[in-house]
């Protein structure tokens, strides 16, 4: 668990990290976005201890980062903006140097390294020099970096740049997987990925949070409400009567109309445990009326994070 | 610390550095124990301390990429964020320095066991030059990787330490120049002290200075007389610049800029 | 500004300066520390330096360089209890001993005293401030005693040692226009002295000097003291005449030849039963052919050529200079150092002289000899064995001439002796051949002491051996990390 309070990283005038404050419980998986420049790497580092903030608190599984940085350090794997590789060694040498530096005993290494080599998917290239790997390569030996010792916290900058999309699904997976037991803070540019395996995000601009929610709740709050699109065949009046009777349609606005086919947004309240969508397409199969289309209209995560940010 | 130690030392012989700077100190000190042996007369002592004055080059040579390296490439931050004090980074880089001295004195070791072979004689002085090389080598180490952690170029740290070290080896110099050019203020217009003053002031100068230069202290070892405190000298001369370093290192985590 | 915005920016200041507290003090803290630590590492090192300082040193020099060695204690023990030795130091007692002679001198002369139970007393007087002490001494201005030396003095007999004598020299090393020295001969020089003085001298030889001699014998003298046989110059003269005290006469290093009068007395000397060592090398005097010593030798079959000898064979040139080398002595077929050699020609006219060779070089040596007309080093003979050194006695006497001839001076010339000291195989050599010729009594020999004496088994120093060495450390290795390298450079590099 992570407790972030009112960090403030100052350069000069500059303020990089200016007042953000935010918990991770465990287990969670915690997006971090944030236009470049706004302060991820900043305060990722001041978590894991690489900077130190000019004011403010870190406090890892309750050890504070300044007061007992060997225990909270312990407990975090870290892969920063840039990998950090010694080129001059091969991979297993370099990860095994990792374990001397984690202080991993000596028992067991070789099994949670095999471990690690194929849960990355590096198990070919363990004999080669990290100079020699590609990018792809590069990166994935950083990831096992942050996975040696099995830490309980992991928090990765960025760890899919520089994957061909293969190997990105991969890593998303991995992430998943691993999601299962640890925590995990993960920072990108790439929203999809964020919206595929975070469970909260906190959107950072200019050095403070302007948003911290989980993915749905962001959107519904920028939209204020849930919206649907019907797109269907038969006469819009009707389609309309019906639905608006059922419960927690608050409104029906048309989008186009046709001779055949029409759209309709549809917004749905905010009410707990509401699914409207059976209940429409029940309506809808009484009536006899065909779906042609049925989707949300809930802004994306782009949506939202281009709104918050450009503000 | 180990981990650092053992990484960095064996990074030594992963690129040409190590073997190029082993096959030239081999080179070196073979040429000075040849030339004594050729002559009938052996005093592994002088070896050792010729090779003393070669440290100038040596040593910034494999001090210079410890930090300035870790800087380039980004695995700084490794030292950072992982359970490890910094100060045990640093000496596990400095120990790893002093190694490979070790690994090329060996050299001087087979010199040695020729000399001994031969009838020559390897004195208890022998072993208090070595003890000086060694010792002498720490502090000069210390200055090298206090030199690579302030910047991330090797070549301003290779120079940095040359210059301190330089500087070091010319310390009666240095003390000769001060004292005439203080006896010169003194006796100026400005002062107008009489001369029995004059003379005295610029003796504590240049005593004073003189005091500073490691290799004076040290110059009885070869006699086979042992002092403490020139070795106390030259450790807590290491200590203070290895402390220096790591307090450079701790900068970096607080700097505003 | 308006009002707002300068409240603001006051604001910020404010803010400014509490959060930079926190930077700010830790910048104090690192500066600090780091000054403390400096503070407390001169604190530490003028403590250990003015304070603890000498305590702390320990002195692990030449073992025994401050006492005397057992021989020493056994003989003084031997004597009488009322021996009265007295060494007198005509100087003030030296209190700065660091890096002067006096470092080696004068802590040995104090144990001599505490080590001798009474029998000998060590003084200082300085002949300035009390000139009567010469006169107490050398009542008959017997000896040339001067100041910053040390009398022994015993029975009404004196030796004189200056502290120049008490070491052996590189003369080849000049460093700062000074001697390096390479041996502690303080021991042996006063002990010797001490012996000769209690007990007295069992023989006597004789130097011919006056001859250009390249050196003033002080190493061969000491050598004769120490096996108990006093020695005294002869200079050669028209009126040259051999006391009938003399048990050894030595010709060494002359550079010129014999007079006729020596000669004849040289022969009657042999004649009656005479012992002869006799030392010439090819130097400065290439050009002298000695028609009178060979004269001499000739009585005993045994002739000094005026060449030089040349050697070829690598594993016998020394120092890469073919004059330079090793010869082998034939009873034991042990090496010693030979330089600038004249072969010595062996040839017994009579069935009753018997002359033989005991020094050889290797059988790939050649002479050459020096042409006053080019200027060169012509060859003569072709590759052989030569002799560098000989004996020759007589058959069928009771007391019958011995002598020993060397085509080198590398056995008697203080510059060798100087250079590799005692325990050379030269000096121990040359040791053997004196106890030969003269029954000599060396029951108190007292070795020479390691002052830094650095030298090898010379003997091992062959051209052949420097090159492969040269080979080795200077190619080899330094070759071989750079191979290794390159290897594990290359191997590394395609992972």
């Amino acid at each position: 668990m992570i407790e972030i309070t009112n960090l403030v990283k100052r350069y000069g005038d500059k303020k990089a990290v200016n007042g953000i404050s935010f918990t991770v419980q465990k287990g969670e998986v915690l997006g971090f976005l944030g236009p470049n420049g706004a302060g991820k790497s900043t305060t990722m580092n001041i978590i894991t201890g690489y900077l130190s903030s000019t004011s403010g608190t870190v406090k890892v599984n309750g050890h504070d980062i300044l007061e007992e940085p060997e225990e909270a350090k312990k407990c975090i794997g870290y892969l920063p903006e840039l990998p950090p590789l010694y080129l001059d060694m091969t991979v297993l040498e370099y990860l095994n140097f990792m374990c001397d530096l984690k202080k991993v005993p000596r028992a067991g290494r070789k099994e949670m390294l095999a471990k690690i080599l194929s849960m990355v998917r590096i198990v070919d290239v363990a004999d080669r020099l990290v100079g020699n790997l590609s990018k792809g390569y590069k990166q994935r030996v950083g990831i096992a970096q942050a996975l040696i010792g099995d830490p309980e916290i992991l928090i990765l900058d960025e760890p899919t740049v520089g994957l061909d999309p293969n190997q990105i699904l991969e890593i998303r997976k991995l992430i998943r997987n691993l999601a299962k037991d640890h925590t995990i803070i993960l920072s990108s540019h790439i929203l999809s990925e964020v919206q595929a395996v975070c469970d909260r995000v906190v959107i950072i601009n200019h050095g403070k949070v302007a948003a911290i929610d989980t993915i749905t709740d962001l959107s519904k709050k920028l939209s204020g409400s849930s919206k649907l699109l019907l797109s269907f065949k038969g006469p819009v009046k009707e389609v309309r009567n019906a639905l608006q009777a059922l419960p927690g349609i608050t409104g029906i606005n048309e989008r186009i109309s046709d001779s055949d086919i029409h759209e309709i947004d549809i917004t749905i309240s905010n009410e707990k445990g509401s699914d409207v969508r059976t209940s429409i397409f029940y309506a809808m199969s009484k009536g006899g009326w065909p779906i042609l289309e049925f989707r949300s209209l809930d802004p994306t995560l782009e949506e939202v994070f281009l709104s918050i940010t450009s503000a | 610390m180990f981990a650092v130690y053992k990484r960095e030392f064996f990074s030594y012989f992963r690129s040409p550095v190590g073997y190029i700077a082993l096959a030239l100190f081999s080179f070196l000190s073979g040429l000075l124990f040849i030339n004594q042996f050729g002559s009938g007369a052996v005093s592994i002592s002088s070896e050792i301390i010729s090779l003393r004055s070669f440290f100038v080059v040596i040593i910034p040579v494999i001090t210079m990429g410890l930090f300035a390296e870790d800087k380039k490439r980004g695995t700084e931050i490794l030292f950072y964020t992982n359970p490890l004090s910094l100060f045990d980074v640093v000496l596990g880089k400095f120990l790893a320095a002093l190694s490979l001295l070790g690994v090329m004195f060996l050299n001087v070791i087979v010199h040695m066991i020729i000399t001994a072979v031969n009838k020559g004689v390897v004195d208890i002085g022998t072993w208090g030059s070595v003890i000086v090389y060694f010792f002498l080598a720490m502090l000069f180490i210390s200055i090298g990787i206090f030199a690579s952690a302030l910047t991330d170029s090797q070549i301003i740290s290779a120079i940095l330490s040359f210059i301190i070290i330089l500087i070091i080896q010319l310390i009666s110099t240095i003390s000769t120049l001060a004292a005439s050019s203080v006896s010169s203020f003194l006796s100026s217009k400005m002062f107008s002290m009489d001369a029995e003053k004059v003379s005295k002031a610029v003796e504590k100068v240049s005593n004073g200075i003189k005091w500073l230069d490691p290799f004076s202290k040290t110059q009885d070892f070869r006699y086979g007389i042992f002092s403490v405190a020139p070795l106390v000298f030259c450790l807590s001369g290491a200590l203070v610049f290895l402390y220096l370093t790591y307090r450079v290192l701790e900068k970096k985590r607080w700097a505003q800029n | 500004m308006s009002k707002k915005d300068v409240n603001t920016k006051k604001g910020s200041e404010k803010e400014k300066l509490e959060k930079d507290k926190r930077s700010k003090t830790l910048q104090m803290f690192s500066v600090a520390s780091v000054l403390i630590l400096i503070v407390i590492a001169l604190f530490v090192n003028i403590i250990f330096d003015v304070i603890i300082g000498d305590k702390l040193t320990f002195d692990f020099s030449a073992t025994g360089q401050n006492s005397v060695s057992q021989v020493t204690e056994d003989y003084l023990d031997s004597l009488p209890a009322d021996t009265h030795v007295r060494i007198v130091g005509l100087m003030d007692r030296p209190i700065n001993l660091k890096d002067s002679p006096y470092e080696y001198i004068v802590p040995l002369l104090d144990d001599y005293a505490a080590k001798s139970n009474g029998k000998i007393t060590v003084e200082y007087v300085n002949p300035e401030t009390y000139p009567s002490i010469i006169n107490e001494l050398d009542p008959d201005s017997m000896y040339d005693l001067t100041a910053n030396n040390y009398v022994v003095n015993c029975n009404g007999r004196s030796t004189v040692i200056s502290p120049i004598d008490c070491f052996s020299y590189n003369s080849e090393y000049l460093a700062y226009g000074q001697y390096l020295p390479t041996g502690n001969l303080v021991e042996s020089t006063f002990t010797n002295a001490i012996v000769n003085l209690t007990r007295g001298y069992t023989s006597k030889a004789y130097f011919v000097t006056g001859l250009n001699n390249t050196d003033e014998h002080k190493m061969l003298s000491n050598i004769l003291s120490g096996l108990g046989i006093d020695s005294e110059d002869l200079v050669s003269s028209d009126s040259f005449a051999i006391p009938g005290d003399c048990d050894l006469l030595i010709v060494s290093g002359i550079n010129i030849d014999i007079s006729e009068s020596m000669q004849v007395a040289m022969i009657d000397y042999l004649n009656e039963g005479g012992k002869m060592i006799v030392a010439v090398d090819y130097y400065t005097n290439a050009t002298e052919t000695y028609p009178r010593l060979n004269a001499v030798l000739d009585f005993m079959g045994l002739a000094i050529e005026s060449k030089v000898v040349y050697e070829n064979d690598p594993n016998y040139v020394l120092s890469q200079d073919n004059f330079e080398s090793i010869g082998v002595i034939i009873a034991d077929n042990s090496p010693v150092r030979i330089q600038y050699a004249r072969p010595i020609t062996v040839n017994s006219m009579h069935s009753y002289v018997l002359p033989e060779g005991v020094i050889a070089t290797s059988d790939q040596a050649t002479t050459v000899y020096y042409d006053e007309e080019t200027g060169q080093m012509m060859t003569f003979a072709n590759q052989s064995q030569y002799y560098v050194g000989a004996y020759s006695t007589y058959d069928g006497m009771a007391e019958p001439p011995e002598m020993y001839v060397f085509g080198t001076t590398n056995f008697t010339s203080d510059g060798y002796i100087g250079s590799y000291g005692y325990n050379d195989p030269n000096a121990v050599y040359i040791k053997g051949v004196i106890r030969d010729l003269v029954a000599a009594d060396d029951t108190v020999f007292v070795d020479s002491k390691p002052l830094a004496n650095y030298s090898v088994d010379t003997t091992k120093v062959t051209s052949s051996s420097v090159t492969a060495m040269t080979f080795v450390l200077m190619v080899i290795i330094p070759l071989g990390f750079v191979i290794t390298g390159t290897i594990v450079y290359r191997k590394r590099k395609n992972l």
